[in-house]
Protein backbone atom coordinates (compact mmCIF):
# COMPACT_ATOMS: atom_id res chain seq x y z
CA UNK A 1 0.00 0.00 0.00
CA UNK A 2 1.80 2.93 -1.21
CA UNK A 3 2.11 5.76 1.57
CA UNK A 4 1.47 9.87 0.67
CA UNK A 5 4.01 11.35 -0.87
CA UNK A 6 6.10 13.14 1.34
CA UNK A 7 8.63 14.45 -0.67
CA UNK A 8 6.57 17.85 -1.62
CA UNK A 9 8.09 19.81 -4.20
CA UNK A 10 5.90 23.29 -3.93
CA UNK A 11 7.82 25.80 -1.77
CA UNK A 12 5.65 26.33 1.47
CA UNK A 13 4.74 29.96 2.55
CA UNK A 14 7.90 30.54 4.99
CA UNK A 15 9.86 29.79 1.63
CA UNK A 16 8.08 32.34 -0.48
CA UNK A 17 8.49 34.59 2.46
CA UNK A 18 12.10 34.06 2.37
CA UNK A 19 12.54 34.18 -0.86
CA UNK A 20 10.76 37.47 -1.35
CA UNK A 21 12.77 38.59 1.86
CA UNK A 22 16.16 38.11 0.27
CA UNK A 23 15.48 39.34 -3.48
CA UNK A 24 14.58 42.49 -1.67
CA UNK A 25 17.76 42.79 -0.16
CA UNK A 26 19.71 41.96 -2.35
CA UNK A 27 18.12 44.67 -4.06
CA UNK A 28 18.73 46.95 -1.46
CA UNK A 29 22.85 45.77 -0.78
CA UNK A 30 23.25 46.95 -4.75
CA UNK A 31 21.69 49.78 -4.41
CA UNK A 32 23.10 51.09 -1.41
CA UNK A 33 26.25 50.15 -2.22
CA UNK A 34 25.82 51.66 -6.04
CA UNK A 35 24.27 55.04 -3.78
CA UNK A 36 27.47 55.15 -1.36
CA UNK A 37 30.08 55.32 -4.34
CA UNK A 38 28.00 58.10 -6.36
CA UNK A 39 27.54 60.34 -3.09
CA UNK A 40 31.12 59.88 -2.54
CA UNK A 41 32.04 60.94 -6.04
CA UNK A 42 29.37 63.81 -6.19
CA UNK A 43 30.44 65.42 -2.80
CA UNK A 44 34.44 65.46 -3.42
CA UNK A 45 33.72 66.46 -7.14
CA UNK A 46 32.55 70.22 -6.93
CA UNK A 47 33.94 72.30 -4.34
CA UNK A 48 30.44 74.20 -2.83
CA UNK A 49 30.08 70.50 -1.97
CA UNK A 50 33.18 69.56 -0.42
CA UNK A 51 32.55 73.32 1.50
CA UNK A 52 29.06 72.24 2.59
CA UNK A 53 28.93 68.51 3.43
CA UNK A 54 32.57 67.56 4.52
CA UNK A 55 34.37 70.75 6.12
CA UNK A 56 31.50 71.50 8.72
CA UNK A 57 31.59 67.49 10.04
CA UNK A 58 35.66 68.08 10.21
CA UNK A 59 35.77 70.96 11.98
CA UNK A 60 37.57 73.08 9.60
CA UNK A 61 37.32 76.77 8.45
CA UNK A 62 36.56 77.35 4.80
CA UNK A 63 39.38 80.00 5.59
CA UNK A 64 42.10 77.92 5.52
CA UNK A 65 40.44 74.69 3.85
CA UNK A 66 42.07 73.90 0.05
CA UNK A 67 39.93 72.63 -2.39
CA UNK A 68 41.45 72.31 -5.86
CA UNK A 69 41.42 69.37 -8.06
CA UNK A 70 44.26 67.68 -6.41
CA UNK A 71 43.50 67.96 -2.78
CA UNK A 72 39.40 67.18 -3.73
CA UNK A 73 41.20 63.97 -5.31
CA UNK A 74 43.59 63.16 -2.37
CA UNK A 75 40.25 63.58 0.10
CA UNK A 76 37.96 61.74 -2.42
CA UNK A 77 40.71 58.89 -1.97
CA UNK A 78 41.01 59.19 1.69
CA UNK A 79 37.17 58.85 1.93
CA UNK A 80 37.37 55.60 -0.23
CA UNK A 81 39.32 53.90 2.46
CA UNK A 82 36.08 53.17 5.10
CA UNK A 83 33.53 53.34 1.73
CA UNK A 84 35.75 50.46 0.02
CA UNK A 85 35.27 48.53 3.80
CA UNK A 86 31.52 49.32 3.39
CA UNK A 87 31.22 48.46 -0.57
CA UNK A 88 33.20 44.86 0.36
CA UNK A 89 30.56 44.27 3.30
CA UNK A 90 27.69 45.15 1.09
CA UNK A 91 29.07 42.78 -1.43
CA UNK A 92 29.53 40.23 1.08
CA UNK A 93 25.59 40.90 2.14
CA UNK A 94 24.81 40.50 -1.36
CA UNK A 95 26.02 37.05 -1.70
CA UNK A 96 24.66 35.88 1.63
CA UNK A 97 20.88 37.05 0.59
CA UNK A 98 21.71 35.91 -2.60
CA UNK A 99 22.14 32.73 -1.52
CA UNK A 100 19.12 32.76 1.09
CA UNK A 101 17.17 33.47 -2.53
CA UNK A 102 18.28 30.24 -3.60
CA UNK A 103 17.84 28.22 -0.86
CA UNK A 104 21.29 27.59 0.70
CA UNK A 105 20.19 28.43 4.21
CA UNK A 106 22.48 25.91 6.24
CA UNK A 107 25.43 26.29 4.44
CA UNK A 108 29.18 27.14 5.64
CA UNK A 109 29.51 29.83 2.89
CA UNK A 110 26.61 31.96 5.18
CA UNK A 111 28.65 31.88 8.39
CA UNK A 112 31.85 33.09 6.85
CA UNK A 113 30.37 36.05 4.51
CA UNK A 114 28.88 36.68 8.05
CA UNK A 115 31.98 36.72 9.57
CA UNK A 116 33.67 38.69 6.71
CA UNK A 117 30.69 41.30 7.49
CA UNK A 118 31.11 41.49 11.29
CA UNK A 119 35.05 42.16 10.47
CA UNK A 120 34.32 44.79 8.05
CA UNK A 121 32.22 46.57 10.69
CA UNK A 122 34.69 46.31 13.24
CA UNK A 123 37.31 47.64 10.93
CA UNK A 124 35.30 50.61 9.62
CA UNK A 125 34.79 51.76 13.47
CA UNK A 126 38.56 51.90 13.72
CA UNK A 127 38.83 53.65 10.04
CA UNK A 128 36.57 56.08 10.80
CA UNK A 129 38.52 58.12 13.17
CA UNK A 130 41.53 57.62 11.41
CA UNK A 131 40.02 58.57 7.98
CA UNK A 132 38.39 62.30 9.56
CA UNK A 133 41.85 63.02 10.81
CA UNK A 134 44.07 62.32 7.29
CA UNK A 135 40.91 64.69 5.61
CA UNK A 136 41.63 67.76 8.38
CA UNK A 137 45.42 67.08 7.22
CA UNK A 138 44.58 66.98 3.55
CA UNK A 139 42.15 69.70 3.30
CA UNK A 140 44.80 71.88 5.46
CA UNK A 141 48.38 70.96 3.79
CA UNK A 142 47.90 73.99 1.64
CA UNK A 143 47.48 75.89 4.47
CA UNK A 144 50.37 78.33 5.71
CA UNK A 145 52.39 77.35 8.93
CA UNK A 146 50.93 77.97 11.99
CA UNK A 147 47.31 77.20 10.13
CA UNK A 148 47.42 73.84 9.28
CA UNK A 149 45.08 71.35 11.51
CA UNK A 150 45.93 67.97 13.19
CA UNK A 151 41.66 66.47 14.29
CA UNK A 152 41.24 63.26 16.17
CA UNK A 153 37.57 62.53 16.68
CA UNK A 154 35.97 59.95 18.15
CA UNK A 155 32.45 59.22 18.57
CA UNK A 156 30.11 56.88 20.50
CA UNK A 157 28.85 55.90 16.54
CA UNK A 158 32.50 54.38 15.65
CA UNK A 159 32.13 52.08 18.92
CA UNK A 160 28.90 50.87 18.35
CA UNK A 161 29.62 49.98 14.99
CA UNK A 162 32.60 47.84 16.16
CA UNK A 163 30.89 46.69 18.98
CA UNK A 164 28.10 45.65 16.48
CA UNK A 165 30.64 44.15 14.29
CA UNK A 166 31.99 41.81 16.90
CA UNK A 167 28.13 40.83 17.68
CA UNK A 168 27.94 39.39 14.11
CA UNK A 169 31.03 37.56 14.65
CA UNK A 170 29.71 36.47 17.39
CA UNK A 171 26.52 35.16 15.78
CA UNK A 172 28.52 34.22 12.41
CA UNK A 173 30.41 31.78 15.23
CA UNK A 174 27.27 30.24 16.61
CA UNK A 175 25.68 29.68 12.85
CA UNK A 176 29.31 27.50 11.99
CA UNK A 177 27.89 25.26 14.85
CA UNK A 178 24.17 25.90 13.39
CA UNK A 179 25.01 24.66 10.13
CA UNK A 180 27.67 21.48 11.01
CA UNK A 181 24.10 20.59 13.02
CA UNK A 182 21.77 21.37 10.21
CA UNK A 183 24.44 18.93 8.09
CA UNK A 184 24.65 16.31 10.59
CA UNK A 185 20.54 16.16 10.41
CA UNK A 186 20.30 16.08 6.73
CA UNK A 187 22.35 12.94 7.20
CA UNK A 188 19.08 11.57 9.30
CA UNK A 189 15.99 9.85 6.95
CA UNK B 1 30.29 1.15 12.11
CA UNK B 2 28.37 -1.08 13.97
CA UNK B 3 25.42 -0.85 12.76
CA UNK B 4 25.10 -2.84 9.39
CA UNK B 5 22.50 -2.25 7.25
CA UNK B 6 20.73 -5.05 5.51
CA UNK B 7 18.00 -3.17 3.12
CA UNK B 8 19.84 -4.88 -0.40
CA UNK B 9 19.62 -8.45 0.77
CA UNK B 10 15.71 -7.79 1.98
CA UNK B 11 15.34 -5.36 -1.14
CA UNK B 12 16.14 -8.83 -3.18
CA UNK B 13 14.33 -11.11 -1.36
CA UNK B 14 11.02 -9.31 -1.61
CA UNK B 15 12.24 -8.52 -5.51
CA UNK B 16 11.70 -4.85 -4.86
CA UNK B 17 13.35 -2.06 -6.78
CA UNK B 18 15.34 0.68 -4.65
CA UNK B 19 13.12 3.42 -6.89
CA UNK B 20 10.04 1.62 -6.00
CA UNK B 21 10.82 1.71 -2.41
CA UNK B 22 12.25 5.47 -2.50
CA UNK B 23 8.43 6.43 -4.14
CA UNK B 24 6.27 4.23 -1.77
CA UNK B 25 8.34 5.62 1.64
CA UNK B 26 8.82 8.89 0.33
CA UNK B 27 12.35 9.38 0.53
CA UNK B 28 14.74 9.86 -2.44
CA UNK B 29 16.44 7.43 -4.00
CA UNK B 30 19.52 8.77 -3.22
CA UNK B 31 19.02 8.32 -0.16
CA UNK B 32 17.83 4.76 -0.62
CA UNK B 33 21.22 3.82 -1.89
CA UNK B 34 22.62 5.93 1.28
CA UNK B 35 21.09 3.54 3.40
CA UNK B 36 21.66 0.40 1.87
CA UNK B 37 25.46 1.21 1.97
CA UNK B 38 25.71 2.42 5.56
CA UNK B 39 26.23 6.40 4.93
CA UNK B 40 23.34 8.02 6.85
CA UNK B 41 23.94 9.33 10.26
CA UNK B 42 20.50 7.88 11.53
CA UNK B 43 17.06 6.53 10.48
CA UNK B 44 13.95 7.91 11.45
CA UNK B 45 11.11 5.87 13.23
CA UNK B 46 8.68 6.99 10.67
CA UNK B 47 10.98 5.84 7.77
CA UNK B 48 11.85 2.56 9.27
CA UNK B 49 8.04 1.81 9.79
CA UNK B 50 7.51 2.59 6.22
CA UNK B 51 10.03 0.36 5.41
CA UNK B 52 8.97 -2.64 7.01
CA UNK B 53 5.31 -2.12 6.14
CA UNK B 54 6.22 -2.13 2.71
CA UNK B 55 8.66 -5.23 2.42
CA UNK B 56 6.60 -7.17 5.38
CA UNK B 57 9.73 -7.50 7.74
CA UNK B 58 11.36 -6.88 11.39
CA UNK B 59 13.59 -3.96 11.59
CA UNK B 60 16.17 -6.65 12.71
CA UNK B 61 15.73 -8.26 9.04
CA UNK B 62 17.07 -4.60 7.89
CA UNK B 63 19.50 -3.52 10.67
CA UNK B 64 21.89 -5.87 12.40
CA UNK B 65 24.38 -4.88 15.40
CA UNK B 66 28.37 -6.24 14.66
CA UNK B 67 30.17 -4.96 17.33
CA UNK B 68 33.87 -4.05 16.35
CA UNK B 69 36.39 -6.94 17.17
CA UNK B 70 38.13 -4.85 19.36
CA UNK B 71 35.39 -2.90 21.80
CA UNK B 72 34.07 -7.04 21.58
CA UNK B 73 36.92 -8.09 23.64
CA UNK B 74 37.02 -5.42 25.84
CA UNK B 75 33.50 -5.25 26.70
CA UNK B 76 32.12 -8.86 26.67
CA UNK B 77 33.59 -10.65 29.52
CA UNK B 78 30.70 -13.16 29.72
CA UNK B 79 31.14 -14.33 25.92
Amino acid sequence: MPFADASDQSATMPEVDLRWTAALMCALTAAGGAIAGLLLAWVWLWPSHVELYVLPQLGVPKMIASLDGWTRLSGFLASMLPVSVLLFALYQAFELFYGYRLGRIFTFQAPTRLRRIGFCMVALGLLRPLTHTALALILTANAPPGQRMLSIALSLDDYMIAFFGGLVLAISHVMVAATKLAEDHSKII
Amino acid sequence: MPIIVNLDVMLARRKVRSKELADVVGITEQNISLLKSGKVKGVRFETLERICAYLDCQPGDILEYQPEAEALKQKSPAR
